[in-house]
């Protein structure tokens, strides 16, 4: 954790979202730094760089190739191994001193994670080594959702995207929002703490299916919201996109903030980098957002700034808000 | 070049082996610094960059750089003291060639860099090829390069 030191940053009027968050939520804002990279700011070193690793069930392959990522998100993660054997990469990566794992991976061609044949695993991975588990669901089957929460998943993440051009664009996949709220529903009937994610700017960096993603989440009984904005990663289709106006994130932070004011709204991982980054961590504070991953230099020192007192984690921001 | 546990290393430089960096020096007292592949491949695929002021005045262990990747985001600390004397504005512009290329993009050029200091990093093949194999071997039994 960083030093304590006292904030030399000045901040703007309050927003109707922070007298919200402050209302419902105190002061309390959360800062994580998951072991998906290493990372450290100016202003916090986490003392443990892979306290919580990604694991990808189908290594670097997916079958969809979606435009915003053609699988470059995969390369680097921890895979199965020969032995196609999670539990087994769990007690490998448990014996290093991983404490929690994101099980994630390419999907198939109908939008799913291939969970079925680790349902066995999950469980042993908790029951046996205590580590928590993070799962990237896709789109499931009631047979799935149903699996996970016997194995006792500790999160189930799923991107929601509600736009069916997204869907058919960006992803490749013949499905329609619905079908993605059917997964959320699935999920959630099963008693299991769901994180969906909202990509902001998905469309080529246009908003599109966001905020109808945003009611879709309102719907149903979720745990927390992370929001993220399009990145556009070398050697992606969307390499070269602008990503979307700090204004039209800024309105949806604020909208997300109103929508679901009783519900933790994360800002995840995925934000582009230098000025525009450090922008739109002020403005998840701004509206009230409860937390931030991978902070912007700056953004804690304006957090206090805010009359907020962060909270330190190394550890998935969705995981964070799961049940024990 | 020379290939060493599946990297192409360029034996004529230095190699900085705790910040995997490399070294060449362009004049006397003069280098350019840059990620060795290692380092990139681990770091993944960069999208920004940010340098120290040209004119700064860097001790051993002071960033020279700030780099946001896939994998990475953190600084780049110089293994050597000196002056920086110019930043690469092609790799600011475009810092995937960063990644594509690793031996074939400079970052910055220190001045006023003192001899014994590049004495002191790894360089040719005796000193440069047991580093490298254990490094990644070590890097691949952390996660830290893709599986």
């Amino acid at each position: 954790m960083s030093a304590v030191f006292e904030s030399t940053v000045e901040h703007t009027e309050r927003t109707e979202g922070m007298r919200q968050r402050l209302d419902r939520f105190g002061t309390s804002i959360a800062f994580y730094a998951p072991g998906l990279k290493r990372w450290q700011s100016s202003e916090w070193v986490p003392e443990r760089a892979d306290s919580f690793v990604p694991v990808s069930l189908t290594g670097t392959a997916c079958a969809l190739h979606c435009a915003h990522c053609d699988t470059r998100m995969l390369a680097g993660m921890a895979t199965l191994g020969p032995r196609r054997d999670l539990f087994a990469t769990a007690q490998r990566l448990h014996a290093r001193g991983v404490e929690g794992l994101l099980v994630t991976g390419g999907a198939n061609r109908t939008g799913s994670v291939p969970l079925a044949p680790h349902l066995d695993a999950i469980a042993r991975i908790r029951e046996q080594l205590g580590m928590r588990v993070a799962v990237h669901t896709g789109v499931v089957t009631d047979r799935v959702a149903q699996g996970l929460a016997r194995a006792g998943a500790d999160a189930a993440m799923v991107d929601v995207i509600g736009a069916r051009e997204t869907l058919r664009d960006v992803y490749h996949l013949e499905l329609t929002p619905a079908d993605v709220e059917r997964s959320l529903s699935l999920l959630t009937g099963r008693g299991l703490a769901v994180i969906p994610h909202i990509v902001l700017g998905l469309h080529w960096g246009r908003l599109l299916g966001e905020w109808d993603a945003l009611e879709i989440v309102a719907r149903q009984s979720i745990t927390a919201l992370v929001l993220v904005v399009l990145t556009p990663l070398p050697g992606t289709p969307m390499a070269q996109v602008t990503p979307p106006s700090l204004a039209a994130v800024t309105e949806f932070f604020a909208r997300a903030r109103a929508r679901l004011p009783e519900t933790p709204i994360l800002l995840g991982c995925a934000r582009p980098p230098g000025a525009y980054k450090q922008a739109v961590d002020r403005a998840a504070i701004d509206h009230g957002l409860n937390g931030i991953a991978y902070p912007a230099d700056g953004a804690i020192d304006y957090a206090r700034a805010t009359g907020l007192e962060p909270v330190f984690h190394e550890q998935c921001c969705a995981i964070g808000w799961a049940p024990r | 070049m020379v290939s060493i546990a599946g990297f192409e290393l360029d034996l004529s430089r230095r190699y900085a082996p705790v910040e995997d960096l490399w070294l060449t020096e362009v004049s006397e007292g003069v280098v350019r610094i840059g990620l060795d592949p290692l380092g990139a491949q681990s770091a993944g695929d960069l999208i920004a960059i940010s340098f120290a002021a040209v004119g700064s005045a860097l001790t051993v262990g002071e960033t020279f750089a700030t780099i946001e990747a896939a994998k990475f985001v953190g600084p780049l600390r110089t293994p050597v003291a000196g002056t920086v004397a110019a930043v690469n504005a092609d790799a600011l512009r475009a810092p995937a060639t960063i990644s594509a290329s690793p031996l074939g993009v400079w970052l910055v050029e220190l001045r006023d860099v003192r001899p014994e200091a590049l004495g002191a990093l790894l360089y040719g093949e005796p000193a440069v090829r047991p580093w490298f194999e254990t490094a990644v071997a070590r890097a691949r039994n952390e996660g830290v390069l893709a599986e």
